[in-house]
């Protein structure tokens, strides 16, 4: 019997086999920002981050009066309109247009003067927003000290349109301190690809604990929903949403772009603001809204605006609109400047706190005093019309 | 994380691959040539691959084209051998002169072009010229590269050249005519080196290369590449790339050869790190990119 021998040339094969091992596995260790971020998590803390010089907020009373804020502020890009708006092509800004958009939106801020800020679409290293990161310059550029921020958007690169880069989420700021922040995730969409879900935002509520005096802890929650979905996840995620309030221990406000119509919408279908033809892709037609759903919020939270403040008719709820993908310097197809012309953001309290007389309010244009010709005000200076395609909402919050 | 499993699982099957396709019955008592040398194609001989370009030998050197491409962006690339090797292991110098017009592959929609992917589809625009001032297509632009190949050999006891070592720079840059340069990709490293001169601006690269033969039917390479690229002003991305090779030719029969490896990238891509900073409170940082991609080809040659 004989000893089987390996040819020579066997011998190299398997040694140039086992060196490939060994150098591919070396080198994959490599690469590990992955193409986006799976988001891959039922709850999760997240840091918080602080001003790099305090300003000190003023002492609570008791009851404590915290004047809240929440806004989609649409990444900073103000009126410039975006591919899938369907009212122009642009799929990135400037850093100088990102500059100048975002000075506008410090000037609005310190106008309205929030103890607590909740944004969404608020973007820290997107292509399309020259890379700017809004959270530090709204903390640095406001009298805000701490911010959470709750990423749902992060992809090394979306190469549709050339959008590239994406990190958006929404934001908590405060004057006061931010005790814990947390993110929550909410259902995805099942009505994409899986390739497209991959690059796809993944929603999630953002919430903080603030402590507005000593021992003395509130909770906010930051929420925006989906926009553009055909299965029902909108529907599911508000849901969520209002059953999490409902749990929560600490007095809480939940304030954001719900993406729905409040329960009495007037006008629910036909807005000035659609095109009249499909000019750009059908991932961002709107699909039909269901008023609903939002009912539960006014029946077991303390809306900001009530449903008899809000009105029966479209003339009287206008007034409280919060939303136009047009702004006033464009026309739609019947030649129409461009004006809110539905409410989709919101800000509701726990029953037992409320929310002061005269306070709460959507600011909408130059001109408006907040809460009314009776209201508290102030008279706004700013151009929240062209600030964003969603208007700022805000009440002063009374919690016992 | 799940990036990371799926490049050893791709590096593993790759290696599965290449283990099955080791088999003395394709080998060849002649040596596999080197690749991507300052080497020509002889007068009348081909070379394509599934991926790469089309080679054609000429009496004027080497002339390249991507016959995929060349409808929507017309191209082409010459290589004229300077200095030619008499025998195994010497020197020999190439230069590598290159044109294109790539403008109507960024402007025309898939499948034959690349407008809503990585660049702007301004489909508004298409049906609302209103709308046009918003619209952020690359203008037209002529791109050129220029560069130089040297090749030198080492020969082992049998007279045969089992090793090539190359040496390749080149520059390469745009000549806008008509509309706004687009701006950077700032894309996955591969392709924002490789597209950048056809986005208007420039790259200049330098390659070093080691091609070795451990056996008749194979070789393996390595490879370090450094890339400058150009940036608009206010673009504050580094413009320094870095990519590093390894890879194995296998020759399948007379006139095919598969190659395998993988190809790191270092770049800047505007990728941060969140972490806790000492004082409790987030600290960001902005990092460099490493990127890991696996190479496959299948080329043959006549």
């Amino acid at each position: 019997m004989t000893t089987p021998t390996t040819s020579p040339r066997k011998s190299i094969a398997r040694r140039a086999a086992l060196l490939l091992v060994a150098l591919s596995l070396a080198v994959g260790q490599l690469g590990c920002e992955p193409f986006a971020d799976p988001q891959d998590f039922d709850r999760q803390e997240v840091l918080i981050f602080k001003r790099s010089t305090l300003v000190p907020p003023k002492v609570q009373p008791q009851p404590a009066q915290l004047r809240v804020v929440a806004w989609n502020v649409k990444y900073g890009a103000a009126r410039i309109p975006f591919w899938f708006d369907c009212w122009g092509d642009r799929v990135q800004m400037s850093k100088a247009e990102v500059d100048a958009n975002m000075a506008k939106l410090y000037a609005a801020i310190d106008e309205l003067n929030p103890d607590v800020l909740m944004t969404e679409e608020i973007e820290v290293n997107s292509r399309r927003s020259a890379y700017f990161d809004m959270v530090r310059g709204i903390l640095e550029n406001t009298d805000l000290n701490y911010a959470a921020y709750y990423e749902t958007w992060d992809s090394q690169y979306v190469a549709s349109e050339g959008v590239g880069r994406i990190n958006l989420g929404n934001a908590i700021f405060s004057k006061y301190p931010i005790t814990k922040a947390e993110r929550i995730r909410q259902v995805d969409r099942t009505d994409q690809d899986g390739l497209t879900a991959m690059f796809y935002i993944k929603r999630a509520i953002g919430r903080a604990e603030i402590e507005v005096r000593s021992g003395s802890r509130v909770v906010a929650m930051v929420v925006h929903t989906e926009a553009y979905d055909n299965d029902g996840t909108k529907q599911k995620q508000i849901k969520q949403i209002h059953d999490l309030a409902l749990k929560e221990t600490l007095p809480v406000v939940v304030g954001g772009d719900f993406n729905e119509l409040p329960p009495s919408a007037a006008k629910v279908v036909g807005f000035m603001d659609e095109r009249e033809k499909a000019v750009c892709s059908s991932d961002f037609v709107q699909p039909p809204y269901t008023p609903a759903v939002m009912k539960p919020f006014y029946d077991d939270m303390v809306p900001f605006i009530d449903l008899s403040q809000y009105g029966g008719s479209e003339l009287e709820q206008k007034r409280y609109y919060t939303h136009t993908v047009l702004g006033p310097d464009e026309k739609n197809d019947k030649g129409e400047a461009g004006f809110w012309n539905r409410t989709l953001d919101y800000l509701f309290v726990s029953k037992g706190t409320s929310w002061v007389a005269g306070s709460a309010d959507v600011a909408q244009q130059k001109g408006q005093k907040l809460g009314g010709a009776n209201g508290l005000g102030p008279v706004l200076t700013q151009d929240y019309l062209r600030l964003s395609d969603h208007a700022p909402v805000t009440g002063l919050w009374e919690v016992k | 994380m799940r990036y990371c499993h799926a490049i050893r699982a791709a590096a593993l099957a790759l290696t599965a691959v290449a283990a099955a396709v080791l088999s003395p019955a394709v080998a060849r008592a002649e040596l596999l040539p080197a690749r991507e040398t300052a080497d020509v194609l002889p007068r009348g001989s081909f070379a394509i691959g599934v991926f790469n370009p089309l080679r054609v030998g000429t009496w004027a050197g080497e002339f390249e084209v991507n016959p995929l491409v060349m409808l929507v962006a017309p191209h082409v690339t010459l290589r004229t051998p300077l200095k030619v090797a008499e025998k195994p292991g010497e020197w020999r110098w190439t230069l590598e002169t290159g044109l294109s017009l790539p403008t109507g592959a960024w402007r025309l929609a898939k499948p034959l072009g690349l407008a809503g992917d990585l660049v702007p589809s301004c489909k508004v625009v298409g049906d609302d010229p209103q709308r046009s001032g918003s619209c952020e297509r690359p203008g037209w632009l002529l791109a050129g590269k220029l560069g130089l190949l040297i090749s030198k050999g080492f020969v082992d006891a049998a007279g045969q050249e089992r090793g090539t070592l190359t040496l390749r720079a080149q520059t390469a840059g745009a000549l806008p005519l008509v509309g706004d340069a687009a701006r950077p990709l700032h894309a996955w490293a591969p392709v924002e080196t490789q597209l950048n001169p056809e986005l208007g601006q420039s790259r200049s690269q330098v390659r070093v290369a080691y091609d070795h033969a451990v056996a008749d039917f194979l070789r393996l390479r390595g490879e370090l590449g450094a890339y400058l690229l150009g940036r608009p002003l206010e673009d504050d991305t580094s413009p320094v790339v870095a990519s590093a090779y390894l890879g194995a030719d296998l020759r399948t029969s007379t006139h095919t050869r598969l190659t395998l490896g993988a190809i790191y990238w270092n770049s800047d891509r505007h990728q941060r790190e969140e972490s806790k900073g000492s004082d409790g409170y987030a600290k960001v940082e902005r990092v460099r990119s490493h990127e890991v991609w696996p190479t496959v080809d299948f080329l043959w040659q006549w």
